[in-house]
């Protein structure tokens, strides 16, 4: 899925070490995510999007979200 | 925080009962270890040896969680990190997708049986301590496997 985080924290000019902590995860579970490795959570997707203070939809791109 | 640091103590206190029932397992039995030593056939050897290994390896194992939990315990910020690492939910999601806690008990279980098996029969002792660290060994792969395309 694909994500704005790389670029909001790249404004706040933070490193994934830093978003990990202050959202609770490990590093590489951060880097997973932006690659679009690893689909996050609803309750991780809520604490970034919180953490930036945006909603989940501003953060994590939905549209290619297949619908049943 | 006090709900970290007390995961952290049970997990410390899990690994020291583990090294005291080895410890214990191994002080009961080293009288048999040293009269199958000298003299005793091949197998018996072996099956002694191979008990003894596994006793001591979990006894250094223990003692090194249980300082490294020590350690942990000793800095808030390294309780946390652990914390973080623990519940980490990608982690959980290679542990579950690995099949991790089945291909893991079953591993120690079939190793555990295989020790209790080595008193009756040599072939089924090596086949199912075989089997059981092959086991361990896939769920290792898994698990790797996962850490790179998750």
């Amino acid at each position: 899925m694909k994500t704005k985080i790389k670029e909001l924290r790249k404004e706040k000019k933070m490193s994934q070490e830093e978003l990990a902590n202050a959202v609770g995860a490990t590093r590489q579970t951060i880097t997973s995510i932006e690659v679009e490795k690893y689909t996050a959570s609803l309750v991780l997707a809520y604490k970034i999007a919180h953490f930036f203070g945006l909603s989940i939809e501003e953060v994590f791109d939905f549209s290619e979200v297949e619908e049943i | 925080m006090d709900k970290m640091k007390q995961e952290v103590k049970d997990k410390m206190k899990y690994w020291e009962r583990l090294c005291a029932l080895f410890a214990i397992l191994m002080s009961t039995n080293i009288w048999n270890y040293a009269r199958t030593m000298n003299g005793g056939d091949a197998f018996a050897d072996f099956f002694k040896g191979f008990q003894l290994g596994i006793a001591m390896a979990f006894i250094v194992c223990g003692l090194y969680q249980v300082m490294r939990f020590r350690k942990i315990l000793q800095d808030e910020e390294a309780v946390r990190r652990f914390y973080i690492k623990e519940h980490d939910e990608r982690n959980m999601a290679i542990w579950i997708k690995s099949g991790g806690t089945v291909l893991y008990t079953c591993g120690v279980l079939i190793i555990g049986a295989a020790v209790v098996a080595g008193y009756f029969n040599p072939i089924v002792f090596i086949t199912m301590t075989a089997c059981g660290l092959f086991l361990l060994l896939v769920k290792q792969g898994l698990c790797v496997y996962y850490c790179k395309t998750m």
